[in-house]
């Protein structure tokens, strides 16, 4: 099955959106927490600076609107692969993240050639945190 | 560290040995600075590289973004075992495709 948009992301829910936070948020707040070491964060910086050239940066974000961001999966190949080295960081801390691939991210209202922004849900996601399956623990492991 | 620069035309090999880490990749960062006025295709031959650390990843991935901007192309070549391990874990194999 294939999927049109794709978004990484995390447990931990984003005060400004109350939906789970991405994965620039969740890089950024382990360089605020002190938590990643110097020559990372100077990593991170490097594959977020090439996010912020060439990616426009949606206006309903710009806004500060409450809204999530999913990539397109037919128009992101070198940004998925970009972004992989995001994930190894994100993984060297322990961190754990979810790629969550959907057909239906929600309101979108916002597009461009490489992303969509969507309306976050009224419910808060943290209400189904509880719900969702654990590493590890599927039919086959562990 | 140490590392030997080619230039011919807008094409710059960069071969390196040793470890790049948080304190070697600055001074490969340097010299590579003075000599890419120009330069659009890139090649690092890592066949002497024993170890690269985050410092070192984010050399490549500058230059590698900035061949991007000038509609160039970069190559990473040689890469040995250990070195090959890191950039596959990291994700930046994939990236930079690997010859």
């Amino acid at each position: 099955m294939d999927f049109k948009y794709v978004r990484i992301q995390g447990r931990e829910v984003s005060a400004d959106t109350n939906y789970a936070a991405g994965i620039f948020s969740m890089c950024w707040k382990l360089i605020q927490e002190d938590v990643m070491d110097e020559e990372d964060v100077e990593l991170f910086k490097e594959i977020d600076s090439w996010f912020a050239e060439e990616l426009p940066f949606p206006d309903p974000c710009m806004r500060k609107e409450p809204v999530v961001c999913f990539f397109k999966t037919a128009n992101t190949d070198l940004m998925m692969r970009m972004i992989r080295p995001a994930m190894w960081l994100l993984e060297r801390y322990n961190h754990p993240f979810y790629v969550v691939y959907t057909n239906s991210p929600g309101e979108i209202v916002y597009e461009d050639d490489y992303q969509v922004a969507v309306k976050v849900p009224d419910v808060p996601v943290t209400k189904f945190n509880h719900e969702w399956t654990e590493p590890g623990t599927g039919l086959f492991e562990g | 560290m140490s590392y030997k620069l080619e230039r011919q035309g807008s094409h710059l090999t960069v071969c390196v040995a040793g470890k790049l880490d948080a304190k070697t990749s600055p001074v490969l960062r340097d010299a590579m600075s003075s000599e890419l006025e120009g330069v659009s295709a890139v090649t690092f031959d890592l066949a002497g590289l024993e170890y690269v650390s985050s410092a070192g990843l984010r050399v490549l991935l500058a230059a590698y973004k900035l061949t991007m901007k000038r509609d160039g192309t970069m190559r990473v070549v040689n890469a040995g075992e250990n070195v090959m391990s890191i950039l596959d874990t990291s994700g930046f194999a994939d990236l930079f495709g690997m010859e």
